[in-house]
């Protein structure tokens, strides 16, 4: 479904990416796990476009991304949810209109159709009733949901999720990780997530990479991840889980 | 000498560059944001075939941005007008020329008063805070959840700044014409002794049509000229609160430098 191949990418003149390649599956929740700092988010924003590598490949569904002109990245992205960090809903509109705003876009819906699907996705990340609250009023762990109900609002074939727990409470953060195996169980999509949380990343990945210097060092199931001797993957495993 | 060098830069101290060096980047960094500024120009106008679907939005904007500046507009046109009057007025009355001050104040208005008084209050209050929003929007993020929504950013929110301010600022540049015009003719009646009528009719038998045409050509450019501007330094924001914060200064220094040399242009292709 997604393949990075031998990509590399430099930011300011450091290098980010070297060489990196990557294998998703399709339906599968693939974690890019890594301490921060080490390309995770660059490695999302290459995989939907909004960066193009130095070198290599990235495929999706057999189309090379970076090869689009602008009007084609733009049909094609249509096949894309992402949750941002911060989330990143527009300041100006309120939550529904918010959720609402991709298939306003798209104009192939009818209003009382898009109110209806709006809906529907707001009861599925818990937040009915609050459609007409602005972004300010939201909590994190809401503006969180209300990103995530628009991300699936276009039922989406792939769905990346960056650092998706970061800035949440625990608690809140767990939540998310029930949305997102809840989302996953529901939509049946490709999923990437990219998380430096341990935790996270072992209960939703269905397969975890761990990215360093650039590159994927270790790839497997959690299982695998977690019975693992290498020296690079036991450091990162021993040196989180030690944390309070 | 290099040895001090090494050491100040081991240290963390970056060397102050020297005059040439400064010139040098400030060129560089002037033509790159020139010409980011001309191809977000020539992708507004590529898109404006899309202006009639993004009406809701151009209707919001000219609310937004124009109609809430008719009443500042408005205070600087009725002194503008005045001042115009007193400074002239009291050389024409030495002259023995004070019925002049009707055809000076009308077309000093309509020709170049109004279309840059209009654009300047414009810069400074809706073009500074256009870059502040889209900047803001650049570094939460927004301007790239908005692609990767398949959303165009210059047909979202620039399309719908750049037509609704040309549109807004023809509007208010005609507004100010008329107040100004009214200003003069104030301080001509109580000040220098013209009579309103006297002034009504110096001010049509000398003011052309392609007078007041040219005023709102340039009104037209110019309001475009400064969304455009404010919109590309928006969209080039970097480095959090700090890069808004200088965005921002770019913006109305681009835009005012501009408007002059734009004014310079459309006056000389109108009159010469």
């Amino acid at each position: 479904m997604i393949r990075l191949e031998n990509v590399t990418k430099r930011l300011l003149g450091k290098l980010v990416l070297d060489e990196m390649s990557l294998h998703v599956r399709r339906s599968e929740t693939y974690v890019i796990l890594g301490p921060s700092g080490v390309g995770k988010s660059v490695t999302l924003k290459l995989i939907i476009g909004l960066m193009k590598p130095d070198s290599g490949r990235i495929l999706i569904k057999g189309n090379d991304i970076a090869g689009m002109n602008r009007r084609r990245l733009f049909e094609f992205r249509r096949m894309f949810g992402f949750l941002f960090q911060s989330g990143a809903l527009i300041n100006w509109l309120n939550v529904f209109d918010n959720v609402a705003l991709p298939l306003r876009e798209e104009r192939k819906m009818a209003e009382d159709q898009i109110h209806d699907a709006v809906l529907r996705r707001l009861q599925l990340v818990d937040l009915e009733g609050t459609e007409e609250m602005m972004p300010d009023q939201l909590s994190g762990g809401m503006k969180k949901r209300v990103a995530i109900a628009r991300a699936i609002i276009t039922n989406p074939e792939i769905i990346l999720y960056d650092e998706p727990r970061t800035g949440l409470d625990p608690i809140v953060g767990e939540t998310i990780n029930q949305l997102i195996l809840r989302l996953q169980e529901k939509l049946n999509a490709t999923s990437v997530v990219v998380t430096h949380d341990l935790h996270s990343a072992f209960k939703v990945g269905n397969r975890i990479g761990l990215l360093e210097k650039g590159k994927i060092i270790a790839e497997g199931t959690p299982d695998e991840l977690r019975r693992s001797n290498e020296p690079a993957v036991r450091k990162f495993i021993d040196v989180t889980a030690v944390k309070p | 000498m290099r040895q001090e060098q090494n050491t100040r830069s081991r240290a963390g101290i970056v060397p102050f560059p020297g005059p040439l060096a400064m010139t040098g980047r400030a060129l560089v960094s002037a033509c790159q944001s020139a010409g980011e500024t001309l191809g977000l120009l020539a992708a507004t106008i590529a898109n404006l075939r899309f202006l009639p679907t993004r009406a809701r939005e151009t209707i919001d904007q000219m609310y937004y941005y124009g109609v809430s500046s008719i009443a500042v507009n408005s205070i600087f046109a009725l002194f503008s007008g005045m001042i115009l009057a007193f400074n002239s007025g009291l050389v024409l009355r030495e002259l023995g020329m004070s019925q002049a001050i009707g055809s000076i104040s009308a077309v000093a208005f309509c020709r170049e008063w109004g279309p840059i008084m209009t654009a300047i209050i414009l810069t400074a209050r809706v073009g500074s805070s256009m870059t502040a929003e889209i900047g803001t929007m650049k570094i939460s993020e927004e301007i790239d959840a908005l692609e990767v929504m398949g959303v165009d950013p210059v047909q979202y929110l620039v399309l719908p700044r750049v037509a609704a301010l040309a549109l807004m600022t023809v509007a208010l540049t005609m507004i100010s014409d008329f107040i100004g015009i009214v200003g003069s003719a104030l301080v001509g009646y109580f000040q220098i002794n013209v009579h309103y009528r006297t002034f009504y009719n110096e001010a049509v038998l000398f003011l052309r049509f392609k007078d007041v045409v040219c005023g709102l050509v340039k009104a037209f450019v110019f309001g475009a000229l400064i969304a455009v501007v404010s919109c590309s330094q928006g969209l080039r924001t970097t480095e959090g609160a700090r890069g808004v914060g200088r965005s921002t200064m770019y913006a109305v220094v681009s835009s005012l430098i501009f408007i002059i040399i734009i004014d310079l242009l459309i006056t000389k292709a109108f009159f010469m």
